[in-house]
């Protein structure tokens, strides 16, 4: 299971290959105008390039998850989970010459979080079906969720310790809170989960104060 | 502070107050001991020492009928199946609290000794609660076990925080914490120096139990070749002379082994003219008319009383002059709920306090004639409705009897010779059906099936949804070990199921994948996987 920082610098990588596609077809609207041939040239090129950085992107994502390979049942759920965010990117492509390049830039990170759910369904193959992941629909933040999962593996079938991993330097919803205070860890024994903390209101409240101080000023 | 700590500074009642606790235990004390003058004799209700006598009383020969009756109580319970209701994880816990208690030994060994306590001791059941913490103090930590504890040892102090003393068999004197003991009597007592003790089902037919001791051993003594307890009156022998013949025959006996008396004793007078004689007065005998059947019949119904059982259980009728059978199933229907029931209603509250607040204990006690005679009632309700709703020829005869003059023959089409018209509609009489209990309502309604149900511990109750995802669906345990689902297993969705949007792509091939690793590994990101030391 990756670090943080291999995360973090992982999903740096891929925010600016997501942007060299977009740059680049914008280059050649400014330059030649939308509708010209050089213009529809570019907007087929931009959707070749986009296809080709998502398929690399995932399938580096779920390297990262898996530990450095990939099983058949790994690679099956990785084809899923591309040919899924394709039909987007196509429809993220065919839509670009109604987009303005701030517009389209800002669209194109929009698949980062897609990628971070890779790398957390994968590493969660071996585990057991745990109760929620990162990026659920049914969190607050859902799809844009910054958190992911550690997991330990543990001596022994079926023994994982899973920790719930918020990025100190961005906002998360009190569903991530939460998970991240009682998931310390999520144990997991003999293929059943068997444990979290149990924390209080007031641990809640101090661990959100913590945040607050972490969070640059900016934010 | 709890809720009961910080209302009970509210009260004025002596029971109340926490500047220390009634170390005399409550009890009624006029004088230390109570001096049993016999071995069934029972000292008074609220003096110290009655719960032992009243232990030692009903294991006496004789008492045969007070101890079947709770042979047949506790028997009862330990057949009895029990359910825990909660979240999957939490009632696996939950489960093992009860199969591993009585330090080990068991639910059934539990719950003999508590069932025993409640039908035999005024002070009723007592628990104690293992955890975590100084045994002296609260409870810390999760509830590790449940124990029984013996009940005549232990004295209720009338102390909130400290409202039981138990004292150890090796002498020791301990105060349990409220958090670490539980305990319950059978009908508490209203007065307040009493604090709370009960009045047991042993206690309600104490003076029958003694009856039957002392009817038994008068029977035995009457069937045995010894005299039996009378006064004995010796003319015209002196002491000496009628003690050296005793002695000379012990001898004669002992000398052919006779362990049993078989030769008869002789006496010789000391004057031939004065002929010995010996009258004998028997001290225990029975009044004239005494019949033993009706005497037992008797004590059966007294002690079937006192326990809430139907005499059944306990002896079978006699003659058919004493009831038919369908009395029999009268008398049955009353006794359920009464003795056997405030077992069970007792057994469920104390696992109130140690069971997860998400999970619940209870007992599956309805049995197969209860679950006939509700479906018989349910039957006969759908079927009211059903002809209030159908319009065919059989609905007719909702209207049959009604007389054509009457108010409601228009209303029911009675005496019309036409078919009557539905009294309802489809969507109403699907509604009477749900409110007679025919139906459960989420078939009719399921979007009221959804309502998320489960409140769990330590969490925000607007978590409810993560709770159950966390702590598993909702479940009833049986005690056999079978597990019934209470919820339907909600979709775990993920990326790559939840959306059908996809486009037909060619597999990632091995090359690819080596090119991946290649880019990983010149970011100069590691893909090793974590693994713990131990």
């Amino acid at each position: 299971m990756p670090t943080r920082d291999d995360v973090q610098r992982f999903l740096t990588n891929a925010s600016n290959r997501m942007r060299i596609p977009i740059e680049a077809y914008y280059n050649a609207v400014e330059r030649y105008g939308a509708d010209s041939m050089q213009g529809r040239v570019a907007q087929s090129l931009a959707k070749t390039a986009l296809e080709r950085t998502l398929r690399q992107l995932h399938t580096e994502a779920g390297l990262l998850g898996a530990g450095g390979s990939l099983d058949d049942g790994a690679r099956g759920v990785l084809n899923d989970i591309i040919s899924t965010d394709l039909y987007y990117a196509d429809n993220f492509a065919d839509s670009l010459p109604k987009l303005s390049r701030a517009q389209a830039l800002a669209r194109s990170q929009m698949y980062l979080p897609t990628q971070l759910s890779t790398v957390n369904e994968i590493a969660s193959l071996n585990v057991p079906t745990l109760p929620i992941y990162p990026q659920d629909e049914r969190l607050i933040c859902g799809h844009f969720c910054k958190c992911t999962l550690r997991i330990v593996y543990l001596f022994g079938q079926g023994n994982f310790n899973i920790y719930w991993d918020i990025n100190p330097t961005a906002e998360h919803c009190d569903d991530c809170i939460r998970l991240a205070a009682t998931w310390r860890p999520l144990k997991i024994r003999d293929g059943e989960i068997v444990q979290v903390k149990a924390i209080s209101d007031a641990d809640l409240r101090h661990i959100k104060a913590l945040l607050a101080i972490a969070l640059p000023e900016a934010a | 502070m709890t809720n009961v700590s910080e209302a009970a500074k509210r009260s004025v009642q002596t029971r109340a107050d926490d500047d220390g606790f009634m170390l005399s235990g409550g009890l009624y004390v006029p004088s230390n001991y109570f001096r049993a003058q016999s071995d069934t004799d029972v000292a008074p209700y609220g003096y110290r020492g009655r719960d032992k006598m009243l232990r030692e009383v009903w294991r006496q020969s004789g008492a045969t009928v007070v101890a079947s009756a709770i042979a047949v109580m506790v028997q009862k319970v330990q057949a009895t199946r029990f359910i825990i209701e909660g979240p999957e994880r939490t009632t696996s816990k939950a489960q093992k609290l009860v199969d591993e208690s009585d330090l080990g030994n068991g639910w059934d060994s539990e719950v003999a000794k508590e069932v025993t306590d409640f039908l035999t001791t005024d002070n009723g059941i007592v628990r104690e609660i293992l955890g975590g913490g100084d045994p002296t103090g609260p409870l810390d930590g999760p509830i590790l076990g449940i124990a029984h504890m013996d009940s005549a040892r232990c004295e209720r102090t009338g102390d909130l925080d400290y409202p039981i003393i138990y004292y150890d068999v090796n002498g020791g004197i301990h105060k349990m914490h409220r958090t670490r003991v539980v305990f319950r009597a059978d009908l508490p007592s209203p007065d307040e120096k009493l604090l709370g003790r009960g009045f047991c089902a042993l206690s309600r037919c104490i003076a029958e139990v003694q009856y039957a001791i002392n009817w038994a051993r008068a029977r035995n003594e009457m069937l045995d070749d010894m005299p039996p307890l009378s006064f004995m009156a010796v003319n015209n022998i002196k002491k000496e002379s009628f003690q050296k013949q005793v002695d000379e025959y012990e001898r004669d006996r002992e000398a052919e082994r006779q362990k049993v008396m078989r030769a008869v004793m002789m006496f010789f007078s000391n004057d031939s003219g004065k002929p010995v004689s010996i009258d004998i007065t028997p001290v225990r005998q029975l009044w004239e008319s005494f019949k033993e059947s009706e005497s037992f019949s008797v004590i059966v119904d007294i002690v079937a009383m006192a326990f809430g059982l139907d005499r059944q259980e306990l002896a079978p009728l006699a003659t058919s002059a004493m009831g038919s059978g369908q009395q029999s199933g009268v008398l049955d229907r009353k006794s359920k709920g009464k003795g056997i029931g405030a077992v069970y209603s007792t057994l469920e509250h104390m696992w109130r306090p140690i069971m997860p607040k998400s999970c619940k204990f209870y007992f599956d006690y309805q049995d197969d004639d209860e679950d006939r005679r509700k479906a018989e009632i349910r039957q006969l309700k759908a079927n009211i409705v059903v002809s209030l709703y159908s319009s065919s020829a059989s609905a007719s005869s909702v209207t049959t009897g009604v007389d054509a003059q009457s108010p409601l023959a228009g209303l029911l089409g009675a005496g019309t010779g036409a078919a009557p018209e539905p009294l309802i509609t489809r969507d109403e009489a699907r509604e009477l059906l749900v409110r007679e209990g025919v139906v459960p309502d989420d078939i009719i309604n399921p979007q009221i099936g959804d309502e998320p149900t489960v409140q769990l511990d330590d969490l925000a109750p607007e978590q409810t949804d993560m709770q159950r995802k966390m702590y598993g669906l909702r479940v009833k345990r049986l005690s056999d070990g079978k597990i019934i689902q209470l919820e339907i297993v909600p979709k775990m969705p993920s990326l790559h199921t939840k959306s059908t949007n996809r486009v037909p792509i060619d597999p990632i091939t091995p090359d690819e994948i080596a090119a991946a690793r290649k880019r990983l590994l010149d970011l100069g990101i590691s893909l090793e996987v974590e693994r713990a030391n131990s």
